[in-house]
């Protein structure tokens, strides 16, 4: 089932509602990154559980290290 | 003084004149008042790294009132410091920071204690320089040291506030350990590697200002009672297009640090792992060669992990952490040639080393489970 989400800020379409299989259609394959849902942390333990809807904000935070 | 005069000692007063006068914008706030600044100065805060962060932070925690700031920072004064690190000069060039910095904060605000540690955070030093602390803030540069700020404060249960950035965005929380609420490790597991710091990608200079005034800020509502919505949250700063965000945290259910404290073995085991050197001991194996030998019938493995570690992920075998390895010892069959695995390979060489000598046919995994399972994916 094809639903729409917001990437990164972006609008964008998937192919695939649960979150691994999502991450994996938009590539990010770095385990380098926290996750956030509309605005939550969810931890990695949880990514399985997760089915997206359709709208929700999906963002990948980075890491960084400077000070 | 008693009501009748009879006790002619002078009356315990709180500022000083000069004190008073130094801090009157303040104590004219009345959410702060006599009686937040009053807590200011009673404060003993950490700071931890004196570059670009660490300017503003303690310019502003300086001139606040902070009674007690331990300054930390092994490194010197570079030009190409100066970009962003205004605590310093061209006369501190070459300088190191703690020292320069004590040097320009006292001159700001000379009412209150300055110790300046010209060395780095390291595990040495870590318990015993963030013990006294009523808050640490978390200026530095680098993953490994942030990591063991978070783990000695979640230990220590200190609170501490994170901040780092990146180019041209930021990030910013308040981590309160023991409150039930997400720390570092919760958000990031992993020590990221490989991620680019300032000296090689570039950062705008007024970056770590608005992070490290957002850091004081914090800070200084922390220590005297104010709200700190920061807690808990992570607030996210894009200084090109000027937004700011936050993101709601929540603790990690297999986070290794919140759910169990991490054993001093675990520490020594993740940052010797984070600047592990290439020596190899007589007893360490490959992953290569652990993955050819480890499902043979003489072959033992042996998880010398915790048992949060353990239930995260294992590789069947059996379970004795190093911590009980000594009394269960002598249980173990010396038939069979004994691999001990842990995450990075530190606590699996001692059970080995502990192993053979007592005549046990035994390897440790070199690289831990960390490298095996890079190697075999
Ligand atoms: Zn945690």
């Amino acid at each position: 089932m094809s639903i729409s989400i917001i990437y990164n800020g972006k609008q964008t379409s998937l192919n695939n509602s649960q979150l691994l299989e999502a991450l994996r259609e938009l590539n990010i394959k770095n385990e380098q990154f926290a996750l956030a849902i509309n605005e939550t942390f969810v931890p990695k333990s949880e990514y399985s559980t997760i089915t997206l809807k359709h709208n929700d904000a999906l963002e990948i935070l980075t890491p960084m290290q400077g000070g | 003084m008693t009501a009748n005069g009879k006790n002619n000692k002078p009356e315990q007063q709180a500022f000083s004149g000069s004190e008073w006068l130094r801090y009157t914008r303040h104590i004219q706030l009345p959410q702060i008042g006599a009686q937040g600044q009053q807590a200011l100065k009673q404060s003993h805060v950490v700071v931890i790294g004196c570059g670009g962060l660490g300017s503003p932070v303690l310019l502003y925690l300086a001139a606040a009132g902070i009674g007690h700031i331990t300054l930390v920072d092994g490194d010197t004064v570079d030009l190409t410091n100066l970009q962003r690190q205004i605590l310093f000069g061209m006369d501190d060039i070459a300088q190191p920071k703690a020292t320069a910095a004590k040097q320009r904060l006292s001159q700001l605000n000379p009412e209150i204690t300055l110790d300046a540690v010209n060395e780095p955070l390291s595990l040495n030093n870590a318990e015993s320089l963030i013990a006294p602390a009523d808050l640490v803030l978390d200026c530095t540069d680098n993953f490994a040291t942030r990591y063991l700020i978070n783990d000695v404060c979640a230990t220590l249960k200190k609170p501490w506030v994170f901040a780092s950035i990146h180019q041209f965005s930021g990030q910013c929380s308040l981590f309160t350990p023991g409150d039930g609420h997400a720390c570092f490790r919760c958000l990031f597991p992993e020590m990221p590697t490989g991620v680019a710091d300032c000296n090689t990608a570039g950062v705008l200079g007024v970056l770590p200002g608005m992070l490290g005034m957002f850091q004081a800020n914090e800070a200084i509502k922390f220590l005297a009672g104010l709200p700190t919505p920061l807690n808990n949250k992570l607030l996210l700063v894009e200084a090109i297009d000027l937004t700011f965000r936050q993101i709601q945290l929540t603790q990690s259910s297999d986070c290794i640090v919140c759910q169990q404290h991490k054993s001093a073995d675990e520490l020594d085991d993740f940052y010797s792992a984070a600047c592990a050197s290439n020596e190899s001991d007589p007893l360490e194996v490959s992953a290569g060669y652990f993955e050819s030998i480890k499902n043979n019938e003489e072959v033992l493995l042996l998880d010398v992990r915790t048992h949060a570690e353990r239930s995260a992920f294992h590789m069947n075998g059996i379970h004795i952490p190093l911590s009980d390895l000594e009394g269960t010892i002598s249980k173990l069959s010396k038939n069979k040639t004994i691999v001990c695995y842990c995450q990075s390979g530190t606590r699996s060489l001692k059970a080995a080393k502990q192993l053979k000598r007592l005549g046990f046919t035994c390897h440790s995994l070199k690289g831990g489970l960390a490298t095996w399972l890079k190697s075999v994916r």
